[in-house]
């Protein structure tokens, strides 16, 4: 864990930590990375990988419309909304 | 009132010798004289429900044996245009335009939801539940949360107070804040085991809104009796454990000893390596969940951003708390490449080796016994891994699938019992001889 890998993290997710807290996030980070070398180090030859504990099959359903009685209820959640619409910034400048 | 045994005041309601507002308001006093534990209560909201129980119950409606009890829901499980946070200002003040179906099943079978009871951010490791205190101070009777790797059985135990984990698909997931999908699941508090089972009949069933919801119900667990059947006590768990887990589970195994089960010690040394592959499938899943708060939709948006790009970066930094943006940043790493090979999908083939060695281990005994904290369990963890060391002995049932109940003991530690997939309540049957003395009625 140093700087590069803590740079990583926060771009793939989309998230940065304040700059008063990184030295203890790779602080804790470090910690957690040497937790996980136990699956690094662990034998997993043959193993099959385990998603979900049931063997999921697709759920097939007819296509039909149910419509949703309450779009007001959905919009009231938006932190800006117009005409009945989520308002986000333009995509492209 | 609220020291009257719970089975019998309900039964009291339904013969109408008590109302439903009668044995409810010794609950709300509490509440109102402290109201610390719960994120929404509303008191007007609970008279309309308490109403409409009162007259389906005088429409000789059949309702289900805990109607008209009190019961709350933690802050990650919707109620429809209540506000449900989550613990996160990422989503304060959203409120959800439906139910779960968790919820929907407690109304239907008359139960009175009061309000929401606070967790820590999304619910993630159970340091901040305050369901199980609810119960302790007699503002609830039951609880209902979303238990991942042990986030409501830990606090449970640490509490005084039962938790069962379901079998996972038992119950619907439809409507909880999703955290880890593979993992999460409807659970249960409750002040004893008679009402574990109660409250689990009462939200368990198929839903086809869940994608992995069970088609079969629970099987009923009939005359089922521990006389003869095998507990196996899992020898990695108690090496882990402090004098109060050897205490706690030489209590339980000398109890099925005077049951007449056969009690035996067992190794499972897949199980050390379940905190490892818990936290990289957990936090992998729950950064492809959380994607979607953006500030656009729902919840936190920041207010001073130059483009989209901008708005999403601030609104997630400033929205999330700094453990789950641990928790973001170490999930989304675990599945880019360079990682994806030697750390997620190796978990994944660990949590297969795991569940294939329980599985395994369950041709030898019925039941599987641990304790439930290991050793210096620090319940003021402040860091990620901290919290979710206090949790580890309870992961592999959270990998597996498996149900898995916890009674407490004393000191702050307790017993897990693992059963049989959909076997929930015979696994609760087993608990009864596991703790006779407190398993209610």
């Amino acid at each position: 864990m140093n700087n590069e890998v803590l740079a990583k993290m926060e771009d793939l997710a989309l998230v940065s930590f304040d700059e008063a807290e990184r030295e203890s996030v790779l602080t804790e980070m470090a910690e957690v990375m040497a937790c996980l070398d136990a699956i690094k180090a662990a034998d997993a030859e043959g193993a099959e990988p385990m998603i979900y504990v049931q063997a999921l099959e697709n759920v097939f359903r007819e296509d039909e419309v149910h419509e949703f009685p309450r779009i007001d209820d959905i919009l009231e959640n938006a932190p800006d909304e117009m005409e009945h619409q989520f308002v986000a910034p333009p995509t492209f400048d | 009132m609220t020291n009257q045994n719970p089975l019998a005041l309900a039964q009291a309601i339904r013969a109408g010798t008590c109302t439903v507002a009668e044995a409810i308001a010794p609950y709300i006093e509490k509440i109102e004289q402290d109201g610390s534990l719960f994120s929404s209560f509303d008191r007007e909201a609970a008279a309309a429900q308490i109403d409409a129980v009162q007259a389906r119950l005088r429409a000789g409606e059949a309702l289900s044996p805990l109607a008209g009890m009190p019961v709350a829901v933690t802050e990650t499980i919707c109620t429809q245009g209540e506000e449900t946070a989550a613990g996160s200002k990422m989503l304060a003040g959203f409120k959800p335009p439906f139910e779960a179906m968790a919820v929907t099943k407690l109304k239907e079978a008359g139960m009175i939801v009061l309000g929401k009871l606070k967790t820590d951010e999304f619910g993630c490791d159970g340091l901040g539940c305050t369901a199980p205190l609810a119960i302790k101070k007699g503002q609830v009777l039951l609880g209902f949360g979303c238990d991942t790797g042990g986030s409501l059985r830990a606090p449970a135990v640490q509490n005084g107070v039962y938790c069962v984990k379901p079998t996972y698909g038992a119950v619907s997931r439809a409507g909880l804040i999703a955290y880890a999908s593979s993992m999460d699941q409807v659970s249960v508090f409750a002040p004893d085991l008679a009402l574990c089972e109660a409250g689990l009949m009462a939200v368990a069933g198929h839903d086809p809104a869940d994608s992995t919801s069970l088609e079969t119900p629970l099987p009923p667990a009939g005359g089922f009796s521990v006389s003869g059947r095998k507990v196996g006590i899992l020898k990695e768990a108690l090496e882990e454990t402090d004098e109060a887990g050897k205490a706690a589970v030489k209590a339980a195994a000398d109890a099925f000893a005077a049951a007449g089960a056969q009690v035996m010690e067992l190794s499972i040394p897949q199980v050390k390596n379940a905190l490892a592959a818990y936290l990289i499938i957990a936090t992998a899943e729950a950064s492809g969940n959380m994607a979607r708060f953006d500030g656009i939709k729902y919840g936190y948006q920041t207010p001073h951003y130059e483009n989209l790009f901008d708005l999403y970066l601030k609104s997630r930094s400033e929205g999330f708390g700094r453990k789950m943006k641990e928790r973001l940043g170490l999930g989304s790493l675990m599945l880019s490449e360079g990682y994806y090979d030697d750390y997620y999908d190796k978990a994944m083939r660990v949590r297969g080796q795991i569940a294939a060695a329980v599985k395994a281990a369950f041709d030898q005994v019925d039941c599987l016994l641990t304790p439930v904290f290991p050793a210096n369990a620090d319940f003021d963890a402040a860091t990620l891994l901290g919290a979710e060391k206090n949790n580890r002995l309870l992961t592999a049932a959270s990998l597996t699938g498996r149900p898995s109940l916890v009674i407490p003991a004393e000191a702050q530690n307790g017993v897990q019992l693992i059963g049989r997939y959909m076997e929930d309540l015979t696994l609760l049957a087993f608990g009864r001889a596991a703790a006779p003395e407190r398993s209610g009625v």
